[in-house]
């Protein structure tokens, strides 16, 4: 069993705030870790779609579970953003140098991680942790 | 202007061939600036008293697509219970007894009701939740 430990701390003088949470990452309501994982960098541009990052399984079984991903936008251009959805939701705007670290249920096969590029292209780093991924048989050509 | 630093460390040493240790610090800014965010709601904590689903952040309460950053902890020890946790009606996924999350948030009216909801998996359950934002 991998045991991988996620951590956060928020600090802020000025607002008051010295917060630290951490928590191994465990598969679907046990306390076994995670064992699955994946990992990359790339850019995205400027674009009238959204790119599909996460692809949810389309397996039903590993559908609901426990899984986490991290995004990090690497843009240094302040004005450039990444817009974050599940599949058609916004969930939110991840600012150039900002970070998000949130669960992904992989509810149903368009429950997909999208983002897409604003007023630049944004560099990206991301990783998601899965309790379950089935691979799909492959289709000849 | 508040200066307010987020930190991410991820860290395995067993669940790969190699190491794991991703680190990533964001000092946490206003929406296509680089002034700091400059308000807070929380540190809080809320107890739900059964599996109906609750409104978190309310996004008419809220400005869009300001720089909100959201901040949850499941509280629960017991590692079958959860939180569905949803933005605008979207199951974005289940937050397991002592996971936390960290993301930010459109807070949208304009096309859709943007409000963070969770629900719980089982009653007298305890989440701990923080919004910085810029508005």
């Amino acid at each position: 069993m991998a045991i991988t430990t996620a951590t956060i701390d928020i600090t802020s003088t000025d607002l008051g705030i010295s917060l630290n949470a951490s928590t191994n990452l465990s598969k679907t309501g046990t306390s076994t870790g995670l064992e699955i994982m994946d990992a990359g960098y790339g850019e995205v541009t400027v674009a009238h779609s959204a790119k599909a990052l996460l692809e949810a399984s389309a397996v039903s079984g590993d559908r609901n579970t426990s899984n986490y991903f991290y995004l990090s936008n690497k843009a240094t251009d302040e004005t450039y953003y990444l817009i974050v959805k599940l599949h058609d939701t916004i969930v939110g705007r991840l600012s150039a140098g900002d970070w998000m670290f949130m669960p992904w249920n992989q509810s149903d096969d368009v429950a997909e991680v999208n983002i897409t590029a604003t007023n630049g292209t944004c560099a990206y780093e991301y990783a998601v942790f899965k309790s379950a991924y089935t691979l799909v048989d492959s289709t000849p050509a | 202007m508040a200066t307010t630093i987020a930190q991410l460390t991820l860290t395995s040493t067993d669940l790969l061939s190699d190491s794991l240790a991703v680190s990533s610090v964001a000092t946490l800014t206003a929406a296509g600036s680089s002034t700091g965010l400059t308000r807070t709601e929380g540190l809080g904590r809320k107890q739900t008293a059964n599996t109906t689903e609750y409104t978190l952040f309310d996004a008419s309460n809220h400005t869009d697509d300001k720089a909100h950053k959201i901040y949850l902890k499941n509280l629960s020890t017991t590692a079958a219970e959860y939180f569905i946790v949803e933005v605008a009606g979207t199951v974005v996924g289940r937050l397991y007894a002592g996971d936390w999350a960290f993301f930010p948030w459109a807070a949208d009216t304009t096309s859709t009701n943007c409000d963070v909801d969770i629900t719980p998996s089982a009653n007298d359950m305890m989440l701990e939740y923080m919004l910085l934002t810029d508005e």
